[in-house]
């Protein structure tokens, strides 16, 4: 693994998890040679008396595996040792005594050191065994342990992981370092499938695949307890191609499935003065930025991203007061029948607009797929359904007949408890004949999680309702499929009007949709129409319905009232 | 750079030295600092104040220091000087301390020969 050129190694090589020992001896000279013993084997800290040797342990802010004690210093050993055993978590740590001095050892011994080490040390080889057996004897009896590592890959917990992360950057302040997440695609579901042991070996190949990497490149790895996510905090690289391939291939061989897709966000170049927590949030954020869109492996943070996320965030803060303050407004893009020598308005689509007075107008591209994501899209299109059912009755009332409109549900929705009711509430309790409320989704909703979705559906046709299929042609279903999909209308996506012109081979494939269609006894609507040209082929080709610019972009309440005025009340019905 | 001479003109242990701090590198290194240090300088003047504890306190970390160099001669004249005054105070060191002076120039003349 080539390392970038710009980087300095520190002489020592590469960063691996080392023990800690602190050496605290008022003589600077005994404190080197001991270092010197002992840093190919242990990170070192130093401290010259008991009082900064105190101060450091009982920060908590490194994690102190062996302390070796010199006694006669100011602060003395033995007030050190006193301290200790009042003080529990420090009674976790072992100490061993570095004295000259036989007299000392009963005294120290009664206050509870571990060990002692003569003075003038002798052989360093047995002062190294001696530190590690010494940390190997407390690891054994010691119940953070377990607590510092998860039980399943027995990799780093994030507490510990931060902990040790600032162990590499003081270790190593040369090297520029990155934090990854990784993780792997709907984990959840897969465990669903095919049951945890299945997930479990995935989770195990992934903690292999990249202890081995940062073994090689230096760096640590951790795992979000209990959850899919992993964290890495490891030399720079410019790119992680090669990582994500190595992930891919560990997976199959672990489970024998090509199914699994990883996800790695990357916050490169961390600055080690910000605090751990804060670099994971941003790297959590930018993983959260890729969504539920698979096909983009690899996110990086950047201050941009960063931005994004603060953008969708206060969105989503606004949300509950701006739908009370009506800034959400319903448009409505007209339908025209062209079954007959003349174009006739007959319904309408039900477009959704955020007009906020903080934000500007933002766009359903935007808000949309953010309130799927976090589940406030049902309380979105509950406030449209109503609205809209409330509209019709008006309509009713004003210009004596009902108008139908489409309405569309999000794939979200299905999951919702009582939906059939609630739709059901709404046009009921406004007068509205049910075959008059169009109720829309996507092909893709169907194909996704046709298990769930198809009978929700079909529950909504059953209760009286009419089924619309949106972008229909663009999807994944099959020919089989279709027999399966209740609906009573086929929209035709904007896709193949767009694609017309250009490839004459569409025209023959929408003539073929258009009479797949007939023959299933659905009516058709083309949406995206904007020119004439257009208008006439569909209109030869059978199609019944069209919707798009050629006719009228979406309107607002007002105007769309008056189209309606202008059409049925002028030129009657 | 000689360590090993040094060793040997000032009476010290080389075979000891390098045993604890493995290469001439570290252990030249080590020499440089204690000659900065204020050892033996502590001692006299602790003794001139007649502050027994003081030369206790400081003979027991020249002790240990010497001992880790293996700075023979000083480690011995440090540990008679440690235990004559570990229990007693108003001690008659004018003998060590002369010894020590002595011992100590033969050190600072043979570092900057050898090592410096």
């Amino acid at each position: 693994m080539a390392m970038n050129k710009g980087i300095s190694n520190s002489s020592k090589g590469i960063f691996r998890i080392k023990k800690t020992v602190l050496i605290v001896d008022d003589e600077e000279i005994n404190v080197e040679i001991l270092s010197s013993i002992l840093e190919d084997d242990f990170h070192i800290l130093k401290a010259y008396d008991g009082k900064e040797a105190l101060d450091i342990l009982i920060s908590g802010e490194q994690k102190i595996d062996l302390v070796l004690l010199d006694v006669f210093m100011p602060f003395d050993g033995r007030e050190v040792l006193k301290v200790r055993n009042a003080n529990p978590s420090l009674k976790r740590i072992p100490f061993i005594v570095c004295t000259s001095d036989k007299n000392i050892e009963e005294e120290c011994f009664r206050l509870g050191v571990n060990d002692f080490i003569k003075k003038p040390y002798e052989n360093p080889d047995i002062i190294v065994a001696r530190a590690k057996r010494m940390i190997e004897l407390y690891e054994d009896r010691s119940i953070l342990k377990e607590v510092e590592r998860d039980k399943l890959t027995n990799l780093y917990n994030v507490e510990f992981f931060k902990k040790y992360a600032k162990q590499y950057d003081a270790n190593f302040p040369d090297v520029q370092k990155d934090m990854l997440l990784v993780s792997p695609n709907r984990l959840r579901l897969i465990n669903e499938l095919y049951g945890r042991d299945y997930g479990d070996k995935i989770l195990l190949a992934i903690a292999a695949e990249l202890s081995e990497f940062v073994s090689e490149c230096g760096g640590l790895v951790g795992r979000n307890g209990g959850g899919s996510s992993f964290f890495l905090y490891c030399a720079h690289h410019e790119d992680y191609a090669s990582l994500l391939s190595k992930l891919k291939e560990a997976a199959k061989k672990a489970v024998g499935s090509a199914n699994v897709s990883f996800r790695i966000a990357v916050y490169p170049f961390v600055d080690p003065s910000l605090d751990k927590e804060i670099v994971l949030g941003r790297t959590r954020a930018t993983a959260d930025s890729l969504g539920e869109d698979y096909a983009k492996e690899i996110a990086i943070y950047s201050q941009e991203n960063q931005e994004k996320t603060l953008h969708k965030e206060k969105l989503i803060e606004a949300f509950p007061a701006a739908l009370e303050n009506g800034e959400f407004k319903l448009f409505f893009q007209p339908k025209y029948n062209i079954v007959g020598d003349n174009p006739v308005l007959s319904s309408a689509e039900v477009l959704i607009r955020w007009i906020s007075p903080e934000f500007g107008f933002v766009s359903p591209g935007d808000f949309i797929p953010l309130f799927e994501e976090n589940g406030l899209i049902g309380k979105l299109d509950a406030y449209i359904f109503e609205k809209a059912a409330g509209y019709m009755r008006c309509w009713k009332e004003r210009y004596g007949f009902y108008l139908p409109l489409s309405l569309n549900l999000s794939r979200v929705d299905i999951y919702r408890p009582n939906l059939v009711e609630e739709i059901i509430g709404y046009v009921d309790s406004n007068g509205i004949p049910r075959d008059k409320y169009y109720v829309e989704i996507t092909e893709s909703a169907f194909v996704l999680d046709a298990g769930e979705v198809i009978p929700v559906i079909q529950k909504i046709r059953d209760a009286g309702f009419k089924i619309e299929i949106d972008d229909f042609g663009s999807g994944y279903s099959s020919f089989g499929a279709l027999a399966d999909l209740p609906f009573d209308v086929l929209k035709i996506d904007m896709a193949f009007i767009r694609a017309m012109d250009k490839n004459p081979k569409v025209k023959d494939i929408i003539k073929m949709i258009i009479q797949l269609g007939k023959t299933l006894d659905a009516v058709i609507v083309t949406e995206g129409v904007e020119t004439m040209e257009q208008y006439l082929f569909l209109k030869e080709s059978g199609c019944d319905v069209i919707q798009g610019y050629y006719f009228s972009k979406p309107l607002p309440l007002g105007e769309f009232e008056e189209k309606i005025q202008k059409e049925f009340v002028e030129h009657g019905r | 750079m000689d360590v090993k001479k040094f060793y040997e003109e000032i009476g010290g242990s080389y075979q000891n030295a390098v045993a604890i701090m493995m290469n001439d590198a570290l252990i030249a290194r080590m020499l440089g600092k204690f000659m900065t240090a204020n050892s033996y300088a502590q001692i006299v003047s602790s003794y001139e104040q007649k502050d027994y504890r003081a030369v206790f306190a400081a003979s027991h970390a020249l002790k240990g220091v010497a001992g880790n160099l293996a700075l023979t001669p000083l480690y011995e004249l440090a540990s008679a000087i440690t235990e004559a005054t570990r229990h007693s105070d108003d001690v008659n060191l004018d003998k060590e301390i002369e010894e020590l002076r002595k011992a100590y120039n033969l050190i600072e003349i043979k570092y900057s020969e050898h090592i410096a």
